[in-house]
């Protein structure tokens, strides 16, 4: 998938130790050329987006997979906090749930690129989610929408 | 009338009573115009023959009492309004009687008409209006009238000087020859004035005498002077006659000539002649003896002899025989120089019939002012004494009748005023003895079927003891009861009535010969009882007798009817209130407009106020402010609609010093015809039902809380071990045996089935979460998302579904689609291995609500497990046979409990089952 530049930024917010390792297999499983970026609560999830402004050489985002409920912060303020970012506030979010997309929905959650991942009980499921990923990595990547990405880009 | 009597006629008149409605029907009946009006003169009351007078349109309240006409006073001026007899009455002044006026209507007719008025007053003695009876006199005028043509028509045409000239000297009348004479320009320089002015001052005495004789009866000739009014003296003859003006009084007429320029003596005393003879009374002379010496043409008219046949008769052939020392007497006074003035008196005609007449007798002087016989002028006045006489029929009779209806306005009064009943009744027996006039009477009341005497007047022990019960058909009082009308015995001697029985021997040992027996009706016509008069003699009762006694039995039936209700109410009353004070509840009743009119003791009790000192002030003083205005207005709007009363409030609960809820309700209390006598409310305390209420909203909202937080909470490690599970037979499955993988396996399954069990819970919990949509739900719509959910079952089981016409609902369509997918669901999943799966789904319209059915052919239930299988977590099967949380029908109870509906199942083991439920539209 990548081409020898770099390899893309993904930001995964996510309590469940059990879920992290998952992600990783689903990620790797559909060959997503990523830096995932691990954070376990929601404050720790809030620093890290608070640094990509200030520190832009280091740093950048392509992708956020966002549990909506984490220790310290909710999912929606971390979900405010990114939309706040001068670069980043457009950039994909896909929440990842056990509960209902529907009832998610009533929340009324509202970002420019907002995708739902309903946690599934089985691992063919769960591999989905690797798919899904790199689906909205190409499209945000496109020539058209290339401006408004970050910074790497996928060939 | 006298005041007394026209008091109790106004009384009656107030009242408004069947009696005052009596006194109308006979005013109506009477030829004379009565009607009565207002201290403003404005009508109150008319009859038809005050229409037929007034000539027009009468308006109660509005109308004049004199309408539109023109009054005018008998010599021809005009009468102002005010001065009217009826408005002087009206202003308190002496009211005239007697008095003639003349009306001119709006169409330019006109009446002549005596007016009597009385004054009515209140209990403080100011006026408030009037009774006025106008007596049309025209008949009796036109003849006067005619006369007085035929004088104006002489005096008109005549060159000499003819004037009238009251008692007083006052100058009625003059001619224009006269006016000319006296030098006036205008009739108005000299009329209404003194002719004493014109009179030479020397000769103004003698002419005064002169007058006066004349006025008094007596034919008279004057020499005299007068000065005109430009000073001019001239010398002047008068011959001068009485004259009866229009007013009744007598007026010298006389011709006067002028001595300068002199006039043949005969033709003035030719047409003195005329004048007398176109009087419309007789004018007689007659010597001192009695001979009649001049006779006029009206005295021909009256008296029916010629004057040829009269002069030189006695006047004694106009005197009937029993009155002829009145000529005696009449005599002697004249020769005393007395006048006789307005002597009312008969005389007879010449056809032997009576005359009434009124005269007026002077004596007639000679020169030298020696008597030499007398003048007499009779007038007719028979018309006006008949009027008199039917005015007087009619007083006694109204009189009459007004003491009956005085009598039976007093009763009224009473009925209301006093409680004891057989009291009342003797008062209304005594009443009914007095105004028909009978000498014996008795009221009986029907009770259980036999007529029993409640009241009597004049009869002894054996008669009492004889009538102590009477059945029907039995005697006049019982055939009155039997046929409910009244029954007239005009004498019993020879009635078939009382033909051969032993109540005759009774009836005559008491003294009675006749009998009326009138039955007591209620308004609902009900005999309630008979009021019968008895006389000693035989006798047919009158017609007002008849008219009287209906009135009277119309109230002694509404007495008793009232009497045995407010028994009845006074028992019910007491009952509803011995019943109140018992109740728990606080009980109170209203008055029709909503004013709070009893309590019962636990008001008291609850509010602490004081049962006698707290008087009217309703239950604000107790109530939450906040619940005053929502309080108020449900309760006006009850008031004015009559619908139910239904609140909820807060009203001070002094013991516990907190705010109690209360429930209140209050119901219209109707009568027969539909009307609110009152209301009658209760106030229930639902406090601790408030209480337990919003305890249990609390906890069902927490354990919702609960149940989702858990049932999130509880997945999270599910698919964790889930997941790992699979893992560790995906990436190690070569590296274990076939037992560790099958261990794996079970942990799979338990966490699966675990799994399920959390989302059915969830699902479970949610169902009280979703509001009632506002709009329509197309069910067939849910129906066809839910087969394509189950598709793959359905497809795996061949089952072959039919969804008949099913109705839009107004349920969430969550509800709606978890409802139809657990019970379409089951009916696939408990098939029959037997046979192809057939499930149908059907509604019907039952009495308002919607009947739904999903029936299939599969495995039944049995009847004992029925009820159990809508129980939360209760199979029937194991999780090996049938898969499945326990949840489904539970849920499913649930959403139809949620909507007020109702979930069943019909089924027959081992051949199928129907789901069931309603659902109001």
């Amino acid at each position: 998938m990548r081409t020898g530049t770099k390899p893309c930024e993904i930001l995964l917010a996510e309590d469940n130790s059990a879920d992290i390792v998952v992600v990783r297999q689903a990620l790797e499983g559909h060959d997503v050329d990523c830096v995932l970026h691990v954070t376990r609560d929601g404050a720790e999830a809030i620093k890290w987006i608070e640094s990509l402004d200030s520190d832009p050489v280091f740093h950048s985002l392509d992708l956020v997979l966002l549990d909506m409920h984490l220790p310290k912060r909710g999912g929606e303020e971390i979900l405010k906090r990114l939309q706040s970012t001068r670069r980043y506030s457009r950039t994909p979010v896909i929440l990842m749930t056990s509960l209902d997309s529907r009832i998610v929905e009533e929340q009324g959650i509202k970002h420019p690129s907002l995708s739902y991942f309903r946690k599934p009980s089985t691992l063919d499921e769960y591999m989905q989610l690797g798919l899904m990923v790199r689906e909205i990595l190409q499209k945000t990547n496109s020539p058209e929408s290339a401006d408004q990405s970050g910074p790497g880009g996928i060939a | 009338m006298s005041a007394s009597e026209v008091k109790a006629l106004t009384a009656l008149f107030a009242a408004g009573t069947e009696a005052g409605g009596l006194f109308r029907t006979m005013a109506e009946a009477l030829p004379v115009a009565i009607y009565m009006t207002d201290s403003a003169g404005r009508l109150t009351y008319f009859n038809d023959a005050a229409i037929k007078l007034s000539g027009g349109e009468l308006e109660l309240g509005a109308a004049h009492w004199c309408m539109a006409w023109k009054l005018f006073l008998p010599d021809g001026a005009p009468l102002p309004y005010e001065e009217c007899p009826i408005a002087l009455a009206l202003k308190g002044e002496s009211a005239l009687t007697g008095i003639e006026c003349m009306a001119e209507r709006p169409d330019g007719t006109r009446f002549w008409f005596t007016p009597y008025s009385a004054v009515l007053r209140d209990s403080e003695g100011r006026i408030t209006g009037g009774i006025h009876l106008l007596v049309d006199i025209t008949k009796g005028k036109n003849a006067k009238i005619e006369a007085n043509e035929q004088f104006r028509a002489i005096v008109e045409t005549t060159p000499e000087c003819v004037k009238i000239v009251k008692p007083d000297g006052t100058l009625l009348f003059m001619n224009a020859p006269g006016l000319a004479l006296v030098g006036a320009a205008t009739p108005e320089a000299v009329i209404g004035k003194s002719i004493y002015d014109l009179i030479a001052p020397e000769d103004r005495d003698r002419f005064r005498k002169f007058n006066e004789r004349v006025c008094g009866g007596a034919k008279a000739v004057l020499e005299f002077d007068i000065i005109s009014l430009q000073g001019v003296r001239g010398h002047m003859e008068s011959h001068a006659a009485p004259f009866r003006h229009v007013d009744g009084s007598i007026v010298q007429l006389a011709i006067t000539r002028n001595m300068t320029r002199r006039v043949d003596d005969e033709r003035a005393s030719l047409l003195l002649k005329a004048i007398v003879d176109s009087s419309d009374d007789a004018i007689i002379s007659k010597d001192l003896d009695g001979t009649i010496t001049s006779w006029n043409k009206s005295a021909e008219r009256i008296f029916g002899y010629t004057a040829k046949e009269a002069i030189g008769q006695s006047i004694t052939i106009l005197i009937p025989d029993d009155r002829l020392d009145e000529e005696t007497n009449i005599l002697s006074r004249l020769r005393r120089g007395e006048r006789v003035d307005h002597f009312e008196t008969i005389r007879r005609r010449k056809d032997g019939a009576l005359l009434d007449v009124s005269l007026t007798i002077s004596p007639v002087k000679d020169a030298q002012g020696i008597d030499i016989g007398a003048s007499k002028i009779a007038r007719d006045v028979s018309e006006s004494k008949r009027t008199e006489r039917a005015i007087r029929t009619l007083n006694a009779q109204l009189t009459t009748d007004l003491s009956a209806m005085t009598r039976m306005q007093l009763l009224s009064t009473r009925l209301m005023q006093v409680e004891d009943f057989p009291v009342l009744l003797d008062e209304i027996l005594g009443t009914g003895v007095e105004i028909t006039g009978s000498d014996m009477g008795n009221i009986q009341l029907l009770e259980d079927g036999v007529l029993k005497i409640a009241a009597h007047r004049g009869f002894g022990a054996s008669f009492l003891d004889f009538f102590r019960h009477v059945h029907a058909g039995e005697a006049a009082c019982g055939l009155a009861m039997q046929s409910g009308a009244r029954v007239i015995v005009e004498d019993i001697v020879v009635s078939p009535i009382f033909a051969g029985t032993p109540a005759l021997a009774v009836m005559l040992g008491a003294g009675v010969r006749s009998v009326q027996s009138t039955p007591l009706v209620s308004r609902g016509g009900q005999v309630l009882g008979i009021f019968s008069t008895h006389y000693r003699s035989p006798r047919k009762p009158g017609d007002r007798e008849l008219r009287l006694m209906d009135i009277l039995a119309r109230q002694t039936a509404d007495l008793i009817e009232r009497k045995r209700a407010e028994a009845a109410l006074l028992a019910s009353e007491a009952r509803f209130r011995q019943l109140a004070d018992a109740m728990p509840q606080i009980v109170w009743t209203t008055r029709p407009d909503g004013y709070c009119d009893y309590f019962n003791e636990r008001w008291y009790q609850f509010s602490g106020f004081d049962r006698h000192t707290f008087g009217d002030q309703g239950w604000q003083p107790i109530l939450h402010p906040e619940d005053l205005p929502a309080c108020r207005e449900a309760w006006s709007t009850a008031i004015a609609t009559g619908n139910l009363f239904n609140i909820e409030y807060r009203f001070w609960d002094r013991q516990e010093f907190r705010w109690r809820w209360f429930m209140s309700r209050a119901l219209p209390v109707r009568d027969a015809g539909g009307h609110i006598v009152k209301w009658f409310g209760s106030s229930t305390d639902i406090d601790d039902q408030k209480r337990v209420e919003e305890d249990l909203r609390r906890a069902n909202r927490d354990l919702e809380q609960f149940a989702f937080s858990a049932s999130h909470d509880l997945q999270e490690p599910l698919r964790s071990i889930k997941i790992y599970s699979e893992l560790l037979t995906s990436s190690y499955g070569e590296r274990l045996d076939s037992q560790a993988l099958a261990f794996l396996s079970y942990m799979r399954s338990g966490a699966t089935r675990m799994e399920m069990l959390v989302r059915d819970l969830l699902t479970y919990t949610q169902v009280t979460k979703f509001e009632r949509p506002l709009e329509l739900v197309d069910t067939q719509q849910v129906v066809s998302t839910v087969l394509e959910n189950l598709a793959g079952a359905i497809s795996e089981a061949r089952a072959q579904i039919s969804v008949g016409s099913l109705p839009p609902l107004r349920i969430h369509n969550t509800h709606l689609q978890q409802l139809f997918q657990n019970l379409i669901g089951n009916a696939i999943k408990y098939r029959s291995p037997d046979r192809t799966p057939s499930v149908q789904v059907t509604a019907e319209n039952r009495n308002g609500q919607w009947l739904f059915a999903v029936k299939d052919n599969g495995i039944g239930i049995d009847a004992e497990y029925r009820e159990r299988i809508f129980g939360l977590f209760k199979r029937l099967h194991t999780s090996d046979e049938y898969s499945g949380t326990g949840i489904g029908l539970a849920i499913c109870q649930r959403i139809v409990d949620r909507y007020h509906g109702r979930i069943w199942v019909e089924s027959e083991p081992g051949q199928g089952s129907a789901f069931r439920f309603v659902l109001p539209v």
